[in-house]
């Protein structure tokens, strides 16, 4: 429990009183939106300090939007050089909206003034300047490194101008990692990645973004708007690699060449790391051997085109996923596969893939069966890609934020989809591979698995909630009791419940998502224990006494909190209860009077207490029965008394009978009086 | 005993009287064949009862027979005692008074058949009544302690 709690409280964020102002510092102008750098996370607003003479941005962020906090905290008290500064982070209470809200304050800056905007405007970038930027830009990224903080969101339109110089990498905490990445600049291993999934934990996808943005500054030219989509622009680039296309169209000097050359590089292994980028800007690495297109000439058809690499064959198998099962049980790929550079044991698995008969008869079997064999395949010979499964490929370190994103889409058939690769530990295929986007390290896996074992769907304590609010600690909880408040503890989902409770009595119903919020931070691994009442499942599973064994569990680890408000809201739902399923009307009478009693104190343990002896819900509940049994009978014979025809020929047949006996006595009498 | 057992009881025992009546007759065919035919003229509306008696139990004709012997009994008795029995026979065979008797005891039991089973129903819808009064006050006595509606 003390551990759990230390987790709790490590979470806090710093909250600011004073409405629409950071740390009582920093003053949001709500009134002065920058539209241009919100998108829908988050929006952007000007700020002012104390003094109002300095100008800052204010990031306002969405609570749906989960924040990466650990990056956001560690920049703010460590700024990195060249990047736009965190100054300072906090709750606020925005007035506007009438709601708590994360806000981050960023140095301001010249929104027109981006690498994009330039280019736009047709400015010439001198190689000087391009190798002044991949220095800044280098060493952003070494120290981000450093912290452990990849994905950048790199491009020209992330890239600070002044004067014509580098200024600053714009702040990319605002979005999801690379959520807002054009495909141009997203690097080979994460293109087929749904864009909530394209988080690594590497720099190998920064630096061909680097490289991307620093080829489109010395050239300013987009050679993939002359395509007619992106897909046609991803299958060139990949057929050719994107170094030998881009390079292909325009000449750059000898020692830029060598930059883009291993900098472009689809293969994220040979890619260059940050340290091969420092050595260029020191000037070595300035030579690059030619190459041409014609290369490699390994061709594999499939559907109508020619594929000689296998980064491009990987892409159009994922993308026509279909055709691609059928594909694969062609031979032929296995003879261009052992024309291509891999390693034995790949082979030897590719193999194994072809030449595998289906050990189903049925057809739907064997569609999985296939499935299964071409997302092995796919990352055999795109061995450093994402997860891939039938319409959804994922980085695996980026399994939280996707779960989350799947929610709240209301995706569930892909979200059992995304549970099935965890399940499957699909990432295995990329273990030895750990530039790959779907390599995660044993102890993600390790923390991801055990989080999905839990799983149970239907659960409110182990459903698909808990499992996002597991994976993803920092989320606030998005109970709609709580909508307003942004609540990252239990501490703090009690004061905000409160609240609730106060404003909204009759309404006060726990829903899914706090039981699975609290079930997450209290890491609760199974369901929620009926202690109230239990023996009663009429009572145990009303939605009264389901809410106060959540709020009696969560006050057991937060006694300080005052409840008072809770307890008269939860009091209402009891009486309502009792009113509906008590029986004995003297009980009820009892029972409810004392509710009353109890609850203007709002003392939740004497709720507790007066449900703990459920002696006296057993009586009524057998009394009722008993009550029943008797009621039915008399019910029975009060139907058969009124029953007037059968009553009529009763009382008729016994006059008939008593008749009868009456003449026949009269007879007796007779005969006996005249014999004497 | 069951119903069925006290039913077929009471239906041997409706019988009784005709029987009785039967060996009656057959007892003064015997003795007298003017009493014989005093007799069988007499029980005349118990045989036509037996006949129109649609009911179960038999109950008109064994009232009806019952009542029929009644006035027939005491002349019975009057032959059985007298020196002739053909003389007496004939006389109250001949006598107008004997038939009013007889056939008027008749329709006495025929009256008191159509009367006395109704007098019966009002007496028999008295006491349910009450019983029904006294069930449903026991009834909204348990609806009221424990809320029970079941109709």
């Amino acid at each position: 429990m003390e551990n759990r709690k230390e987790q709790s409280i490590n979470l806090q964020l710093p909250k600011s009183q004073t409405e629409d102002t950071v740390m009582n510092i920093f003053k949001i102008h709500l009134n002065e939106e920058i539209v241009e750098l919100g998108n829908e996370f988050c929006k952007y607003y000007y700020a002012t300090d104390e003094s109002e003479e300095d100008e800052f941005f204010a990031i306002v962020f969405e609570n749906s939007f989960i924040p990466r906090i650990d990056v956001i905290d560690s920049l703010a008290k460590t700024p990195v050089p060249g990047l736009n500064n965190i100054i300072a982070y906090s709750v606020v209470p925005i007035s506007t909206v009438k709601e708590e809200r994360l806000v981050v304050i960023v140095n301001s800056y010249n929104i027109n003034s981006t690498l994009a905007s330039e280019l736009q405007e047709g400015m010439t970038i001198t190689l000087q300047t391009v190798e002044d930027m991949v220095s800044a830009i280098n060493n952003i990224l070494i120290d981000l490194k450093d912290k452990r903080i990849f994905c950048c969101n790199i491009n020209p339109s992330s890239i600070l101008m002044k004067d014509g110089e580098f200024y600053a990498l714009r702040e990319f905490i605002d979005t999801y990692p690379n959520f807002h990445q054009k495909d141009q600049y997203l690097a080979p291993e994460l293109i087929e990645c749904h864009k909530a999934a394209r988080y690594v934990k590497n720099p190998a996808s920064d630096i061909y973004a680097l490289g991307v943005s620093m080829f489109e500054a010395y050239t300013n030219k987009q050679y993939w708007n002359d395509h007619l989509t992106i897909y046609d622009y991803n299958h060139v680039r990949f057929e050719n690699s994107t170094n030998k296309y881009l390079l292909s169209k325009v000449k750059v000097p000898e020692r830029f060449k060598a930059f883009l050359k291993w900098t472009l590089h689809d293969d994220a292994d040979v890619r260059w790391k940050n340290l091969n980028i420092k050595e260029w800007v020191g000037g070595k690495n300035n030579k690059s051997t030619h190459e041409s297109f014609a290369d490699t000439k390994n061709i594999i058809g499939f559907k109508d085109h020619n594929y000689s690499k296998l980064k491009s064959l990987a892409y159009a198998l994922y993308n026509n996923w279909n055709d691609s099962l059928k594909f694969i049980r062609d031979t032929k790929l296995l003879k261009w596969a052992s024309r291509e550079q891999l390693s034995t044991d790949s082979l030897e698995a590719i193999k194994q893939i072809v030449n595998k008969k289906s050990e189903s008869s049925f057809v739907v079997a064997d569609t999985i069966g296939s499935s299964i064999k071409l997302s092995k395949l796919l990352s055999l010979i795109d061995y450093n890609g994402p997860i891939r499964q039938e319409g959804l490929a994922l980085s695996a370190s980026s399994i939280p934020y996707i779960i989350y994103y799947l929610l709240m889409d209301n995706n569930k058939a892909t979200i059992e989809k995304v549970i099935q690769i965890i399940k499957d530990e699909s990432w295995e295929f990329y273990c030895n591979n750990i530039n790959a986007s779907g390599h995660i390290s044993r102890a993600d896996a390790d923390k991801f698995l055990a989080y999905t074992n839990i799983f149970q769907s239907g659960s409110a304590a182990r459903g698909i909630e808990r499992l996002v609010y597991s994976l993803n600690p920092r989320l606030a909880c998005q109970s709609k009791l709580v909508r307003g408040k942004y609540v990252t503890s239990i501490h703090e989902l009690l004061v905000a419940l409160d609240n609730y409770a106060e404003k909204y009595p009759q309404n006060f119903t726990i829903d899914r998502h706090i039981i699975a919020f609290a079930a997450a931070k209290l890491d609760i691994k199974e369901d929620f224990r009926a202690t109230i009442l239990s023996n009663f499942p009429k009572f145990s599973d009303h939605p009264a006494i389901r809410g106060l064994n959540v709020i009696h569990l969560l006050h057991q680890y937060e006694p300080n909190v005052e409840v008072s408000n809770i307890c008269k809201a939860i009091s209402l739902d009891l009486k309502q209860m009792f009113e509906d399923h008590l029986h004995n009307a003297e009980f009820k009478k009892l029972t409810i009077s004392k509710i009353e009693e109890i609850s203007t104190e709002g003392d939740l343990n004497q709720i507790i207490h007066m449900l703990s002896d459920q002696q006296q819900f057993i009586d009524d509940y057998n009394g009722y029965y008993e009550a029943c049994h008797q009621a039915k009978i008399i019910e029975n014979k009060i139907k058969l008394l009124t029953n007037q025809e059968h009553i009529f020929n009763n009382a008729l047949s016994l006059g008939q009978k008593t008749t009868v006996l009456l003449s026949y006595v009269l007879c007796f009498i007779v005969t006996v009086a005249v014999i004497i | 005993m069951s119903k069925e057992n006290i039913d077929k009881n009471f239906k041997f025992a409706s019988s009784l009287i005709k029987v009785i009546a039967v060996v009656i007759a057959l007892m003064v065919l015997v003795i007298s064949r003017y009493a014989f035919i005093f007799f069988t003229a007499a029980m005349l509306p118990t045989v036509f009862a037996i006949f129109l008696d649609k009911n179960s139990h038999r109950c008109l004709s064994a009232t009806i027979c019952s009542f029929n012997l009644i006035g027939v009994m005491p002349y019975l008795i009057r032959m059985w005692e007298s020196t002739s029995v053909d003389y007496v026979a004939k006389q109250i065979l001949a006598d107008v008074g004997t038939w009013m008797v007889i056939y008027g005891a008749a329709f006495i039991g025929q009256l008191l058949y159509a009367s006395m089973p109704l007098l019966i129903v009002k007496l028999y819808s008295a006491k349910i009544n009450l019983k029904i009064a006294k069930y449903e006050k026991k009834y909204k006595a348990l609806h009221d302690e424990w809320g029970i509606d079941l109709k």
